[in-house]
């Protein structure tokens, strides 16, 4: 019986790992050159190689998002903003009344005041889903406002 | 970078922009705690739809191909060994449920006196997180604790000592026979209502604590009038929950004439050797199923869309207008209701859904066993289907939440206190990463899909005569479970709505 058990935990294991590398996208094609740097340099000359040795590339910037409140939700604006981990976002923040932005996940907090707009810039290191919100004063004072998706690099 | 505007372009753009990006966190109450999952990319979805179909007739072959021997003793087909036997289990049983009364006094005595915020008090997240999430898990792996360590169980046996002792004469036993035909009726009723408290309820330490204080008065009245031993095995929510999901721990406690023992044993092998008792158990572990699902469907952006769009465009507005000033808060209500009927509802669609493919599965071999001894027979192979969905939904609110019960027992009532020095540590979020998150969904609801597959197998060889038939009946059982996994896994890859 164990013997059987075993060959047939392993073909199980093997056909999911097959199926695993048969649907995993391929990456795009300029990321591959860099993996083998030495290879790399003799076959396809110096400027593939570059990158693998020199400081590490600038943080990537995404387009600034502008987020404007009305009495404690979001009036105009994204409702998802969706970045790739590593970029750096910035955030502009109007609000019609003050309050406390804040960031889940991130624990970033901003101040906001009447019609002066806050500034938030961060680099979305973490990949995941973060929900920001409004903690305001009187009758908004706790209200969600939209969420930031950090994905993955692709593969 | 793609910003992306909520969806519903038409004129009520306003109201499903609010209703899905806005949410408040009254409305869509959530379970407690934050989650920052993103949605499973398709193609780990299709990878796991796919993994799970194709695994599922290696399954069939396997158990097909096996050694009449082999397929006849499969149910027993474990390594029994005595790893340990001890003296004085009352005694040790008695320490553990004193113990744990400790943390359940602390979870009221917060809730009443501490401080309001959700995660400043101990009270949530000792009760949300450690005890329903971590015990599941524990349970999971080392057997069946709570049924020794059940701090109510310790409680109401307290109660019934003092009393007879008061009353100067030995205990008459229970005033009421536990009734037959009640079954598990009211641990499902029970677990009914606490899933909609945890989707619908508002979390808040004071709300805790008054439902802790009626749930302990309910189950020191229900184990009074039939007795602690009829009442926890049948009646109470966590109690037959906790035993469901120790069915499919390598570990096994067993009461003995001369002690304990301690068994070891595959682990899911369990859920194969005994059927369940009743419907009434067959409706519980359908539960612990389509509440999980549900859970998971109704934060996402299509369920959300099903009456914010849909439902509302086809004939609500006629009916409340479509001013969003007041359209809005009619539509929230809609919603809570709305969701709570699906959500009680859900039971019953699983066992109508389920019932059919059993009948289905008798069918084609034409066998001459009675359908519900089939349903009954059946119903525990789900199990690991059950414990993979619970699992992937909710694991990484230990990693995230779980942690702060480190500070909080140094400042349970949040004034303030270090009590074990404890107070400031693991302040930064912990935030899994979400590639390792996919993988470890993904991975384990085919592991359980491909588990579930075969303990079914094991049972309809068992059940049926020739090993042809036992194949045969599978396959509309095979259908059903790859339609649970891949259901589960489209759960897990949809969009979600919820801000949170």
């Amino acid at each position: 019986m164990n013997r059987s058990l075993i060959l047939f935990a392993a073909l199980t294991a093997a056909l999911l790992i097959g199926l695993f590398f048969l649907f995993k996208p391929t990456p795009p094609s300029p990321a591959v050159t860099v993996e083998t740097p030495t290879a790399a340099t003799d076959e396809a000359g110096s400027s593939t190689a570059q990158p693998a040795t020199s400081a590490p590339a600038p943080t990537p910037e995404a387009q600034p998002v502008r987020l404007v409140l009305a009495q404690g939700h979001l009036s105009d604006g994204p409702a998802i903003i969706r970045v790739e981990q590593g970029t750096r976002l910035r955030l502009t923040i109007v609000s019609d009344g003050a309050g406390q932005w804040h960031l889940h996940g991130y624990d970033l907090h901003a101040q906001l005041t009447e019609q002066t707009p806050a500034e938030v810039t961060f680099v979305a290191a973490h990949s995941g889903r973060f929900e920001h919100e409004l903690h305001g004063t009187g009758q908004h004072a706790h209200g969600a406002l939209g969420v930031i998706e950090v994905y993955p690099p692709s593969p | 970078m793609i910003p992306v505007r909520a969806p519903g372009n038409s004129g009520l753009r306003t109201l499903v922009a609010a209703a899905i990006a806005c949410a408040s966190p009254a409305v869509f109450g959530h379970s407690f705690g934050r989650v920052y999952n993103l949605p499973v990319p398709f193609w780990m979805y299709a990878w796991g739809a796919t993994g799970a179909l194709l695994a599922s007739f290696v399954v069939v072959a396997y158990v097909v191909t096996r050694s009449p021997a082999a397929s006849a003793s499969a149910a027993v087909d474990l390594t029994r060994l005595r790893a340990g036997r001890w003296r004085h289990g009352r005694v040790w049983s008695r320490a553990l449920q004193t113990l744990a009364a400790i943390p359940l006094a602390l979870c009221i005595a917060t809730g009443l006196w501490g401080v309001d915020s959700p995660y400043g008090n101990f009270n949530l997240t000792a009760f949300w997180i450690v005890f329903v999430l971590g015990l599941t898990y524990v349970t999971a792996m080392t057997g069946d604790l709570y049924r020794v360590a059940n701090p109510w169980r310790g409680l109401a046996d307290l109660g019934a000592a003092v009393t007879s002792r008061l009353r100067r004469r030995p205990a008459a036993g229970p005033a009421l026979r536990y009734p037959v035909w009640l079954g598990y009726w009211p641990a499902v009723v029970q677990y009914l209502a606490f899933i909609w408290l945890e989707l619908f309820g508002q979390h808040t330490p004071r709300g805790l604590a008054d439902c802790l204080l009626v749930y302990t008065g309910i189950t020191l009245i229900g184990a009074w009038l039939f007795g602690s031993r009829a009442w926890f095995r049948y009646a109470d929510v966590f109690a037959v929950f906790f035993r469901q999901i120790a069915r499919m721990s390598p570990l096994q406690w067993t009461d003995r004439q001369d002690g304990q023992r301690l068994e070891l044993r595959w682990p899911f092998a369990a859920t194969a050797d005994r059927p369940a008792e009743s419907l009434s158990a067959l409706v519980f572990i359908l539960f612990m199923l389509s509440s999980t699902a549900f859970d998971g469907l109704s934060d996402t952006l299509a369920w959300r869309r099903v009456l914010w769009a849909d439902l509302y465009n086809a004939g609500l507005k006629h009916w409340i207008g479509d001013n969003p000033l007041a359209a809005f808060p009619a539509m929230r209500q809609i919603d809570r209701w709305w969701n709570s009927a699906w959500l009680l509802a859900s039971p019953w669609i699983y066992l109508a859904v389920y019932a059919a493919f059993v009948w289905l599965s008798g069918r084609v071999v034409r066998a001459q066993i009675a359908f519900r001894r089939l349903a009954l027979a059946f119903a525990p192979t789900l199990l690991p289907i059950a414990l993979a969905y619970h699992f992937t939904h909710y694991y990484t609110l230990l990693q995230t939440q779980g942690v702060k019960i480190i500070q909080l027992v140094s400042d349970p009532f949040g004034f303030g206190w270090n009590l074990f020095g404890t107070a400031d540590w693991m302040q930064r979020t912990i935030i899994p990463d979400a590639g390792t998150v996919w993988h470890v969904q993904v991975g384990l609801i085919v592991l359980g899909h491909i588990i579930s597959v075969y303990l079914a197998h094991c049972v309809a060889l068992r059940l049926f005569r020739t090993r042809r038939e036992a194949a045969i009946s599978q396959l509309p059982m095979l259908v059903l479970m790859i339609g649970l996994t891949a259901s589960g896994l489209w759960i897990l890859s949809q969009p979600l709505a919820t801000a949170g």
